[in-house]
C-alpha cells in the first residue's frame, strides 16, 4: 500500500445471519449490512461518515477495525488502529477508575514506563477527581463515558474510529472533546467518525461518505454529504422525489429540499412552514409524514397530528419553466385553529445578493455569532400585497447558479417578504414570506421559480415591479396615486410630493395613539380612479377604510371611515399627509406664514378657527398643496406641522375630538365617517394667492355676521335689565349701564379627586338663547370630566333668576361649593338681611379681602343704590332659596373683580361625596330694590335654646349658633358671641358662630350640639350640662381633612361691666382700653396652671361672677385674660388658647378634646 | 497449517495481554472482599476437608492419609472443573474488550483456565505445608508441581476453548457442562479409591482422561513418589491433543463467534 494511504477497503460486503423468532417459528434470515463497498483513506484525513441508523457504518467501522472479517472484499489498514465504538465496553465496575485505566491501557499497547504519565493525562482530561480512586459502580453515566472518552483519545494511535460517540457528557465536556480531535487531527491522525450532528460534522471534516442501506451514495466534500443526509434520512413515508429537466426537489418529513442539476441549492431545514396556533408555533418538519406521489412532478404530502387528524397537506408541483407550485392547506387542529404564519426557504452560502421588488441587498459573507436568525432589512418589511423576494449570486464562480425567486401565488395574500441570515450552526441564507399578524389565512400558495442566470431572473423582477406598480396606481393626467406597500404616495408630473409616512391617520384610544402606519394594511383598486386602502389595529379590533379618488388632475377626495368591532371609546382622530421638505411656504383659509428651518415638531400658530383648509404654497416643481375638511360625521380642524429631523415632513392633517359619551362608550360597533376632505393641488402660486384673497374676504363677512350673531345669540334682555354672555363673563346692565364686573356671575368649587379649585371663569362654556329672556349655559372643565353644571338664567320683571345645576357621572367629592354675584365698585355700602350692615372701601394692600361678618347665616344681601354725576346704580338684593341651614354669606372686596356677594354652602361631612346625578348647586335672584328699613330676617332660623342653671335661678344660658350667651334676668352679662369656639386658618378666624349647627340631644339640663364649620374641614360637637351653678362643657373636634391650623381658641367674651379679674389667688383691675382693631388684645394675665380658676367680678356684685376653670390644659395651651375689641364689641375676654408648634400646623383627619371644664357663674 | 502454527505463536508471543487480563481478573475475582485472593486457597481447601470429614468420619473410610488423597484430588477436579465453566462463558462475559480493544479471543477462556490454574498452584503449596511435607524428599517433589500443573493447564485449556466456542451460539452449553461436570467427578476417582470398585468399573477409570493427571498429582502428595511415567506419557499426549483440538476449533469458528458477538 502507498505510504500515505492510511487505510483502503476494496468492495467490501458483510452478511449477518440473524434468528427471527416468528409465532414460536424460528426463521433465519441474511441480513446485508454493507455492500460492495469500497473507498480509500488518505493520512491525516479526518472524514465523517453519514447515513439514517442501520445503513452500515458502524458495520464498517468494524470492519476497519478489524473486529470483524468481511464476507467480500478487501480491507488493509496501514498503522494502529484505536476504535471508540463501544465506551466502557471492558471497564470492570469492581476496580477503581485508576485500576481499570492502568490495565485497559496495557490493552491499548502502551509501554509499562508510559502508562503513569499517560494516565495523569486521562484523570486531568476527564475530571472526575478524586472519584478515580472509586470503584466505576459508583460513577454516574455521565462520569463513566468521560473516563472511557478520556482513555480512548489519549492511546495516540494512527487511526481512530469514532462511532457516534464524540459528544459525550456535559457541554464543557464535549468542548473538550471536539479540542481533542481538533488536536489529533492536527497532528496529522488519520480520523473517521460516525456522527448525526451535521454542524459538527461540517467543522471537523472536509470528506464525508453518506451511506444508505450498506452503500455509499457520496463520497465526496462535506457539504454535499450534509445535503444528502438532510434530504434523505428521515421516516421514510414522508420522503418523495420530483424530478423534471434541471430541477429535483426532495420532500423530506415537512421540508423540501431543491437541487439544480445534481447541485443542492438549499440548506438546513430547506423550505418549510410555520403555522401559528393557540399554544405557540407548529413547524412543518417537527411533524409526522404521508406521501403519496402523483407522478414524476407532483406529490401530495400529510401531516397528521397524535389523533391521527389531518393539520396540514402539501401540494408540491413541478411546474413548466422550471417552477415549483407549493400550496399549504392548514386545517382545524385537535385544539385549535391554525393560521398560516410564514413560509422560509434555507439556501446555501452560494446566493449573495437578495432583492424584493423595493429593496436589494447583500448577505453577508460572515454569519452572526447569534442564535436567533437576522433579519437584513433593519426597515420596515415591504408589505408587498403579493410578497415576492429573490435572491442570486453574483459571484463569477457561480455563474451557474440559479437564481432563486419565492413569490406568492395569489394577488391579493398579503405577505411581508423578508431576507434573513441564520447563525454560524445553520448558516443558511433565508427567503420569507410571512402572513401579516391580522390575516388568519389557511392557505398559503407559492411558487418558487428557477431563473438560469441573473439576466432572466431581473427581467422577470422587472415584469413583477411594473405589474405591481400598475396595480397600485390610479392617475390622472399628471396626477398619480400609487400605493406602495403600506405608503399612499402622491405624485404630480413625476415629483414625488409626499414623504415618509405620506397619507395617514391615527385614533387615540386605550391612553394611547394609534397609527395606520402600525397597522396591518390592506389594499384594493376599485377602479382606474378610486383606491379602497384600510388600516387594521388587531389591539382596538378597528379599522380605518379610506376611500380615496381621483376627482381630476387636481383634486383629490379622500373619506376615512371608522369601523369598529366592539365598542370602543375613541377620543380623538386624525388624518392628513407627510409632504416633501421642498415645501417652505405654508397657509390656512386666513393666515400664511413660512416653515421654521430647524426639524422638530411644531405645529403652526393658527389663531382663526374657522379655518377649513390649509396647505404649503407651490415651491420649485412642487405644486401647492391643501387639505381641506368636508362635512362629516365630526367636526374636524385643520393645522400644519413641522415634523422632527427623522421624518423632515411638513404635515397637514385634520383633527377631531369625538365627544365623550354620557353612557356607554362613544363608538359603538359599526361604521362611521370621520373624516371626508379634498386634497386641492394648485399648480401655481396665483392659485393659491387668489384663493387666501377670496377667502380673507369670506372670513371678514363672516366674522362680522358672527359677531352679529354672537352677540344676539348671546344676550337676554327684558325691560331695563339685560345680561350679556361675553367670554366666560355674564354681564348685568340696567338700563344699558353695567352694574356687574369682572365676571358678573361665577361659582367657584373644590374638587377633592384632582385637589382643585375648580370655577366657571376657566370652564368651557356652550351657550344656549331659549328665548328672548333667558339663557341656559352647559359648563364642562378640561381637568375633570365626570362633571358639568347648567345655568338656567332667566329675566323676570325687574329680577334675574338663577338656578345653577350640577351633574355628576361619578363619585366626584366636591365641596366649598359658592356661587358669586360680582357687582361694580361703584357700590359702596352693603347691608346682610340681619341687619348688619357697612361700607366698602378698597384702599387696602391686598388684591381682594373678606368682610368680616357677625352673623353669616342670612339668606339674603343687599347693596344699597350708588348714584354718580346722574348714573344711578340701583340697589339691588341678591338673595338664596337654598335651606339656611346649608349656607352662609360671605362679603369679598376684590380690587379686580369688584364687590363679591357670595352664598357659601355648607355641608354636612357625609354628603360630600356625590353619587352620580344631577343637584341643585345654588337657586337665588337678584332683585332690584332697595331693602325694607326693617327688612331682617325673624329669628326662626337661629336655633338657639335657653337652659336654665338649676343653681342659680335667675341665670338663663342660651345656646345661639354656635354661641353661648348668658343672661342675668333679662341683661346679657356676656357680650358679641359670648362662649364660643374658633380656629384661625391661613390668617382668618373661623367661628364657632359661622358655622352650622346640628341639635342632636335637648334635655332640661343639658344640650348636645354639632357644628360643621365653612371653609376648613372641622366639625365639633359641644356637650353643655348645667350642674348647681356650674355649666360643664366638653368640647370635641374632628378634622375631615388636612388642613393647617394656626390656633385654636375657646373664648368667653364678658360684658366690659366687670371691672375686676382672678386668676387663682390673684387678682386685680380692669382698666378701660381697648385697642383699635381686634387683631391687637390688651392681655392683663396669662397662665399655664390647671384647674384654676380665672375670672371676672362685677362692682359692687352687680353681676354674678363668672370664671371658666379648664380641667386640664394642653401641652401647647395658655389661659388668658384681657380686654378685648372683637367684632366692634368691647368687653372681657377669658380664653383657652393653644397655639400648635410650627411643625405641628397641619392637622390631619383626627379626632380630639378641644376644651373639658366649667363656666362657674355665682360668688366665688 | 502454517497460519495455525502462527496463531499459536501469537498465542505466546502475546503474554503480556494474557497476563494483563489474568490480573485484571484476579482483581475483579477478588475486588471487595475481606480474605481477597486468601479465597483462592481457602475455598478448595474447605471443601477438601469437608469431604474428607464427610467419607473418614461418616462412612468412615480408615485409609491412612486419607486427608492427603482428598487434597490432592479435589483441588485438581475444583480448577480443571471451574476453569471449563469459567471459561465457557469468557466469550460472552467480555465481548466488550474484544470489541474494544481487539485481545484474541482466545486470551478470554485462556485467562479464566490461567487463574484458576494459580489458585491451584496457591492452594497446592498451602497443602504442602497443611500436610507437614517439610522432609527433603516431600520438597523435591513439591518442585516437581509444575510439571502436572502444565499438562493439566493446557488440557483444561482445550477444553475451555471448545466449549467457549460452543456456548457463544448454544447457550445450552453452560447447563450441559453442569450436568456432564458433575457426572465427570463421580466418574473419577477424586476422593475415593479406585481399588474399591469392582475390576470392570477399575477400567473405565482408565479410560477416564482426568485420572492421569489426578494420578501425578497424587504421587506427589499421597504416594509421595516420583511420577509413574505411564500417567505421565498418558497426561502429556492428552495435554497435547486437548490443546491442539481445542485450539483449531475455537479457530475455525473465530469467525463467526465475532459476528455473533
Amino acid at each position: 500500500m502507498e505510504n500515505e494511504i492510511a487505510l483502503q477497503i476494496r468492495d467490501v460486503s458483510e452478511r449477518y445471519g440473524i434468528d427471527f423468532l416468528i409465532n414460536g417459528k424460528v426463521t433465519h434470515e441474511e441480513i446485508t449490512a454493507v455492500d460492495k463497498v469500497s473507498f480509500t483513506v488518505k493520512k491525516g484525513e479526518c472524514v465523517a461518515m453519514l447515513g439514517a441508523n442501520g445503513a452500515g457504518k458502524s458495520t464498517i467501522l468494524k470492519l476497519i477495525a478489524g473486529i470483524i472479517k468481511p464476507d467480500a472484499g478487501d480491507v488493509r489498514v496501514e498503522g494502529r488502529v484505536a476504535s471508540i465504538l463501544d465506551l466502557g465496553a471492558g471497564f470492570d465496575p469492581q476496580l477503581t477508575g485508576r485500576e481499570n485505566i492502568f490495565l485497559l491501557a496495557k490493552f491499548y499497547g502502551i509501554a509499562r514506563e508510559e502508562i503513569q504519565p499517560k494516565m495523569d493525562q486521562v484523570i486531568a482530561f476527564s475530571g472526575i477527581g478524586k472519584f478515580i480512586d472509586a470503584p466505576l459502580k459508583c460513577y454516574s453515566s455521565g462520569m463513566y463515558v468521560r473516563l472511557a472518552f478520556s482513555l480512548a483519545i489519549h492511546v495516540e494511535p494512527d487511526i481512530i474510529l469514532i462511532d457516534d460517540c464524540l459528544a459525550v457528557g456535559d457541554e464543557a465536556f464535549q468542548k473538550k472533546c471536539i479540542e481533542k480531535i481538533f488536536e489529533l487531527k492536527n497532528q496529522g491522525k488519520t480520523i473517521i467518525f460516525v456522527t448525526h450532528d451535521a454542524h459538527l460534522v461540517s467543522v471537523l471534516a472536509r470528506r464525508g461518505i453518506f451511506v444508505k442501506d450498506g452503500r455509499i451514495l457520496h463520497d465526496g466534500p462535506i457539504e454535499r454529504a450534509i445535503v444528502c443526509y438532510t434530504q434523505m434520512v428521515g421516516d421514510i413515508n414522508g420522503i418523495g422525489i420530483l424530478n423534471k429537466d434541471n430541477l429535483s426537489v426532495i420532500f423530506n418529513n415537512g421540508k423540501i429540499y431543491i437541487n439544480w442539476r445534481n447541485a443542492p441549492l438549499s440548506k438546513g431545514f430547506g423550505g418549510f412552514a410555520v403555522i401559528r396556533t393557540g399554544q405557540g408555533e407548529l413547524f412543518s418538519k417537527d411533524l409526522s409524514w404521508r406521501v403519496e406521489l402523483e407522478g414524476m412532478d407532483s406529490l401530495m404530502a400529510r401531516a397528521t397530528d397524535a389523533e391521527a387528524k389531518v393539520i396540514q397537506a402539501w401540494s408540491l408541483k413541478l411546474a413548466e419553466d422550471n417552477c415549483i407550485d407549493w400550496q399549504i392547506d392548514t386545517a382545524a387542529g385537535a385544539q385549535e385553529k391554525e393560521y398560516f404564519s410564514r413560509i422560509n426557504l434555507m439556501l446555501n452560502e452560494r446566493f449573495t445578493h437578495w432583492s424584493t421588488l423595493g429593496k436589494e441587498g447583500v448577505f453577508p459573507s460572515q454569519y452572526p455569532s447569534v442564535r436567533e436568525w437576522q433579519v437584513l432589512d433593519a426597515q420596515e418589511p415591504d408589505t408587498d400585497g403579493g410578497g415576492i423576494i429573490s435572491c442570486r449570486s453574483e459571484s463569477p464562480d457561480e455563474a451557474a447558479l440559479p437564481g432563486v425567486v419565492l413569490e406568492s401565488a395569489k394577488k391579493d395574500d398579503f405577505l411581508v417578504a423578508r431576507a434573513l441570515i441564520t447563525g454560524p450552526e445553520q448558516s443558511a441564507r433565508v427567503l420569507s414570506l410571512e402572513a401579516m399578524p391580522a390575516t388568519k389565512g389557511n392557505r398559503f400558495s407559492g411558487r418558487i421559480r428557477l431563473f438560469e442566470n441573473n439576466q432572466e431572473l431581473a427581467s422577470y423582477l422587472s415584469f413583477r415591479k411594473a405589474k405591481f406598480i400598475q396595480e397600485h396606481t390610479i392617475q390622472k393626467l399628471g396626477t398619480k396615486l400609487f400605493f406602495d406597500r403600506g405608503r399612499l404616495r402622491l405624485f404630480y408630473k413625476e415629483s414625488e410630493l409626499t414623504k415618509a409616512n405620506c397619507f395617514f391617520g391615527a385614533l387615540y384610544a386605550k391612553d394611547r395613539w394609534f397609527s395606520s402606519f402600525d397597522a396591518a394594511w390592506s389594499f384594493k383598486k376599485q377602479d382606474e380612479q378610486t383606491i379602497l386602502v384600510s388600516a387594521y389595529w388587531p389591539e382596538l379590533k378597528a379599522r380605518h377604510a379610506w376611500q380615496v379618488s381621483l376627482v381630476d388632475q387636481f383634486r383629490i377626495s379622500w373619506k376615512v371611515v371608522l369601523e369598529t368591532e366592539d365598542d370602543l371609546e375613541v377620543l380623538s382622530c386624525r388624518n392628513g399627509i407627510y409632504l416633501s421638505t421642498g415645501y417652505k411656504d405654508w397657509f390656512s383659509s386666513y393666515e400664511e406664514g413660512v416653515f421654521p428651518g430647524e426639524f422638530q415638531w411644531q405645529d403652526m400658530v393658527l389663531e382663526n378657527p374657522l379655518r377649513k383648509s390649509v396647505g404649503v404654497k407651490k415651491s420649485g416643481l412642487y405644486p401647492g398643496v391643501a387639505l381641506e375638511t368636508r362635512e362629516s360625521g365630526v367636526n374636524n380642524t385643520v393645522a400644519i406641522q413641522n415634523s422632527d429631523s427623522h421624518y423632515q415632513s411638513r404635515i397637514i392633517y385634520a383633527a377631531a375630538v369625538l365627544p365623550r359619551a354620557v353612557e356607554g362608550f362613544n363608538c359603538p360597533a359599526g361604521r362611521r365617517e370621520i373624516f371626508s376632505g379634498v386634497i386641492q393641488l394648485y399648480p401655481s402660486a396665483e392659485l393659491v394667492e387668489k384663493y387666501l384673497e377670496v377667502s380673507q374676504k369670506e372670513k371678514l363677512d363672516k366674522e362680522l355676521s358672527l359677531q352679529a350673531r354672537a352677540i344676539e345669540t348671546h344676550t337676554i334682555q327684558k325691560g331695563p335689565i339685560k345680561i350679556i354672555f361675553d367670554a366666560a363673563s355674564l354681564r348685568i346692565f340696567y338700563n344699558e349701564l353695567e352694574i356687574s364686573e369682572g365676571r358678573g356671575i361665577r361659582s367657584v368649587f373644590d374638587v377633592h379627586k384632582i385637589n382643585k379649585q375648580l370655577n366657571s371663569d376657566f370652564a368651557l362654556w356652550q351657550v344656549d338663547k331659549v328665548s328672548l329672556n333667558r339663557m341656559k349655559c352647559v359648563l364642562r372643565w378640561v381637568d375633570i370630566a365626570s362633571i358639568s353644571q347648567e345655568w338656567d338664567i332667566s329675566i323676570e320683571d325687574n329680577r334675574i333668576d338663577l338656578l345653577l345645576t350640577m351633574t355628576s357621572y361619578d363619585n366626584t367629592d366636591i365641596f366649598n361649593e359658592r356661587t358669586g354675584l360680582l357687582l361694580s365698585r361703584n357700590y359702596k355700602q352693603w347691608v346682610t338681611a340681619s341687619g348688619e350692615e357697612g361700607e366698602v372701601n378698597y384702599d387696602f394692600s391686598e388684591r381682594s379681602k373678606g368682610v368680616a361678618l357677625k352673623n353669616n347665616k342670612a339668606g339674603r344681601m343687599h347693596v344699597r343704590e350708588f348714584i354718580q354725576q346722574g348714573t344711578v346704580y340701583p340697589a339691588a338684593s341678591f338673595s338664596s332659596f337654598l335651606d339656611r341651614q346649608e349656607q352662609v354669606v360671605s362679603l369679598t372686596v376684590d380690587k379686580d373683580n369688584g364687590l363679591g356677594l357670595y352664598f357659601f354652602k355648607v355641608k354636612p361631612r357625609e354628603a360630600a361625596s356625590k353619587t352620580p346625578g344631577t343637584y341643585v348647586y345654588f337657586k337665588g335672584s337678584v332683585i332690584f330694590k332697595e331693602p325694607e328699613p326693617a327688612d331682617k330676617d325673624p329669628e326662626d332660623h337661629l336655633s338657639g335654646h335657653i337652659i336654665n342653671l338649676p343653681g342659680l335661678k335667675a341665670l338663663d344660658l342660651r345656646f345661639d349658633n354656635g354661641a353661648i350667651k348668658l343672661f342675668w334676668g333679662k341683661k346679657e352679662i356676656t357680650k358679641g358671641l359670648g362662649f364660643y369656639t374658633s380656629f384661625c386658618c391661613a390668617g382668618l378666624w373661623h367661628d364657632s358662630s359661622q358655622a352650622i349647627w346640628k341639635k342632636n340631644k335637648i334635655c332640661a339640663q343639658s344640650l348636645e350640639v354639632t357644628g360643621t364649620w365653612a371653609w376648613i374641614p372641622v366639625i365639633q360637637s359641644w356637650r353643655i350640662k348645667t350642674e348647681g351653678k356650674k355649666i360643664i362643657l366638653d368640647i370635641e373636634t374632628e378634622v375631615y381633612r388636612e388642613f393647617y391650623l394656626e390656633s385654636e381658641e375657646v373664648n368667653l367674651f364678658l360684658t366690659d361691666e366687670y371691672r375686676k379679674w382672678f386668676a387663682g389667688k390673684r387678682r386685680g383691675p380692669f382698666y378701660n382700653e381697648f385697642s383699635q382693631s381686634d387683631l391687637f388684645r390688651f392681655r392683663i394675665w396669662i397662665s399655664r396652671v390647671a384647674d384654676e380658676r380665672m375670672g371676672v367680678e362685677a362692682r359692687l356684685f352687680r353681676l354674678p361672677a363668672v370664671s371658666l376653670r379648664p380641667q386640664s390644659i394642653a401641652r401647647d395651651a395658655y389661659l388668658v385674660i384681657e380686654n378685648a375689641n372683637i367684632l366692634r364689641d368691647k368687653g372681657r375676654l377669658i380664653q383657652y388658647m393653644r397655639l400648635p408648634d410650627r411643625e405641628q400646623a397641619l392637622i390631619r383627619p383626627c379626632h380630639y378634646n378641644s376644651f373639658k371644664g366649667v363656666i362657674e357663674v355665682g360668688r366665688i | 497449517m502454517y497460519a495455525f502454527y502462527g496463531r499459536i505463536k501469537s498465542f505466546f508471543s502475546n503474554s503480556s495481554v494474557l497476563k494483563t487480563l489474568i490480573v485484571k481478573n484476579y482483581k475483579s475475582r477478588y475486588a471487595n472482599t475481606a480474605l481477597g485472593v486468601l479465597w483462592a486457597v481457602l475455598t478448595p481447601l474447605l471443601i477438601s476437608f469437608i469431604v474428607y470429614f464427610v467419607f473418614s468420619h461418616i462412612t468412615q473410610v480408615s485409609e491412612k492419609n486419607f486427608i492427603a488423597y482428598v487434597i490432592s484430588g479435589m483441588l485438581p477436579w475444583l480448577c480443571f472443573a471451574a476453569s471449563v465453566q469459567e471459561g465457557a462463558g469468557s466469550l460472552t462475559d467480555n465481548a466488550g474488550l474484544w470489541r474494544q480493544f481487539r485481545v484474541p479471543l482466545e486470551f478470554m477462556p485462556a485467562s479464566c483456565v490461567a487463574v484458576n490454574f494459580l489458585n491451584l498452584a496457591l492452594g497446592l503449596a498451602v497443602a504442602q505445608v497443611f500436610l507437614l511435607r517439610f522432609s527433603p524428599k516431600g520438597i523435591f517433589l513439591f518442585l516437581l508441581l509444575p510439571v502436572p500443573l502444565a499438562l493439566h493447564f493446557f488440557f483444561t485449556l482445550g477444553g475451555a476453548l471448545i466449549f467457549s466456542s460452543l456456548s457463544v451460539r448454544r447457550k445450552d452449553t453452560a447447563y450441559f457442562l453442569n450436568v456432564f461436570l458433575l457426572f465427570w467427578l463421580w466418574a473419577s476417582p477424586v476422593f475415593y479409591f479406585r481399588d474399591r470398585f469392582p475390576a470392570a468399573i477399575q477400567r473405565i477409570f482408565d479410560f477416564n482422561i482426568i485420572c492421569p493427571f489426578l494420578n501425578l498429582y497424587r504421587s506427589i502428595y499421597y504416594e509421595n513418589t516420583i511420577f509413574n511415567a505411564k500417567d505421565l506419557f498418558a497426561a502429556g499426549c492428552l495435554a497435547f491433543a486437548s490443546f491442539l483440538c481445542g485450539y483449531y476449533f475455537f479457530i475455525k469458528r473465530e469467525d463467526e463467534l465475532k459476528k455473533a458477538l
